[in-house]
């Protein structure tokens, strides 16, 4: 049996030469904010305290099941945690990319604008989160005039029906909705996907809470420094 | 040769230690719960076996391999779940954490748990090696 020798001067010598570059290295990184980009969205759906210097920016689409997800479990806890503690504002852009959804998005912003004078994020809101409680298979064509209506009338009294079916029929928002899509478009350098979450221009390095947090927190810390 | 597998072994195990500690603390992403639990592993391993390389005591191997196969388990199935949609047998994450997300670090399709499991595997079979020469 050959015996294995201990080599106390290379296992202490390693060590310390492995420490000293890491926090060499780690000293190279100063805590930056990563690149923030503009993302125009004056006159979008937005909640929350208006004077919030932290913006949460969401591209959503009606008929996609990963929106509807996001909308179930990572939603409300932004909304708990930081919205309604004034911490942020929330601005969700609703595109239009999947076959058969630009109709769904143009009847939300239909409801939205239903008062030219004062825009109603809230009633907009309730209307997303009805469609998506509601919403069928993704590759069904579901979202015909008629449906929307009835999701419409299920999602509150406050939606004036009339107003809605005319402005599906003469289709007034859809130029709107090919506005925010090309907007999300150029943003995502072609890549379209949703939902898709900027907290002041940075995008987030994912989808769940956690790293929505982080940001928005990292945004918090840095805001002064804007 | 023997001498320089525990050594060989350790320095893996260390730089591991180090670079997980370079994602997490100076890049600022997040480590999961899956990650976590492989975290246990490499840095008892970067313990024992820096101890064991400094005296030369290799029957400490029988020890350690159980930790690089743990280790591998939990990198293997946190690659699963990156890269292969819908899988996720076991829940350990949970809804609200980022473990499926794949976080890109510079090298392509090559991601934090590849890295781990190649790693864990990498050790196992250095410290193995030196088991069968006995």
């Amino acid at each position: 049996m050959v015996k294995t020798q201990g080599k106390p001067k290379l296992v202490v010598a390693t060590a310390l030469v492995l420490i000293v570059s890491f926090f060499f290295l780690a000293s190279l990184q100063n805590e930056e904010l990563p690149q923030a980009i503009e993302i125009e969205v004056a006159g979008m759906p937005t909640i929350g305290n208006p004077h919030c210097r932290v913006q949460v920016i969401v591209f959503e689409e009606p008929k996609c099941i990963a929106c509807k997800n996001f909308n179930e479990t990572v939603y409300p806890l932004i909304k708990s945690e930081f919205i309604d503690k004034g911490k942020a504002k929330y601005t969700v852009v609703p595109v239009a990319f999947i076959s058969g959804s630009k109709r769904a998005a143009e009847s939300m912003y239909c409801v939205y604008h239903q008062d030219k004078e004062y825009p109603n994020p809230e009633l907009f809101l309730s209307y997303l989160d009805y469609i998506y409680s509601n919403q069928p298979d993704e590759d069904a064509d579901w979202a015909t005039k008629e449906a929307l209506i009835g999701m419409a009338k299920g999602t509150s009294p406050a939606i004036n029906i009339d107003k809605l079916n005319e402005c599906i029929e003469s289709e007034e928002e859809r130029i709107n909705i090919i506005k925010n899509t090309k907007l999300a478009e150029k943003i995502m350098n072609e890549n379209l996907t949703t939902p898709r979450v900027y907290v002041n221009g940075i995008r987030a390095k994912s989808n769940s809470f956690k790293d929505i947090k982080d940001l928005i927190e990292l945004c918090h810390k840095h805001k002064d420094k804007l | 040769m023997n001498s320089w597998r525990l050594y060989l072994a350790w320095v893996l195990a260390f730089l591991g230690t180090l670079i997980s500690l370079y994602f997490s603390e100076i890049l600022q992403i997040q480590p999961c719960e899956l990650c976590w639990y492989q975290r246990i592993c490499l840095y008892s391993m970067a313990l024992i076996l820096g101890i064991a390389a400094f005296k030369g005591k290799d029957v400490i191997i029988p020890y350690v391999i159980p930790l690089t196969i743990i280790g591998l388990l939990f990198a293997l199935y946190q690659v699963g779940i990156q890269e292969i949609p819908g899988f996720n047998p076991i829940d350990f994450c949970g809804a609200n954490s980022n473990c499926h997300e794949k976080v890109e670090v510079g090298l392509g399709p090559i991601s934090i748990p590849m890295l781990s499991a190649a790693n864990f595997l990498l050790i196992g079979l250095i410290l193995r090696k030196n088991r069968l020469r006995q």
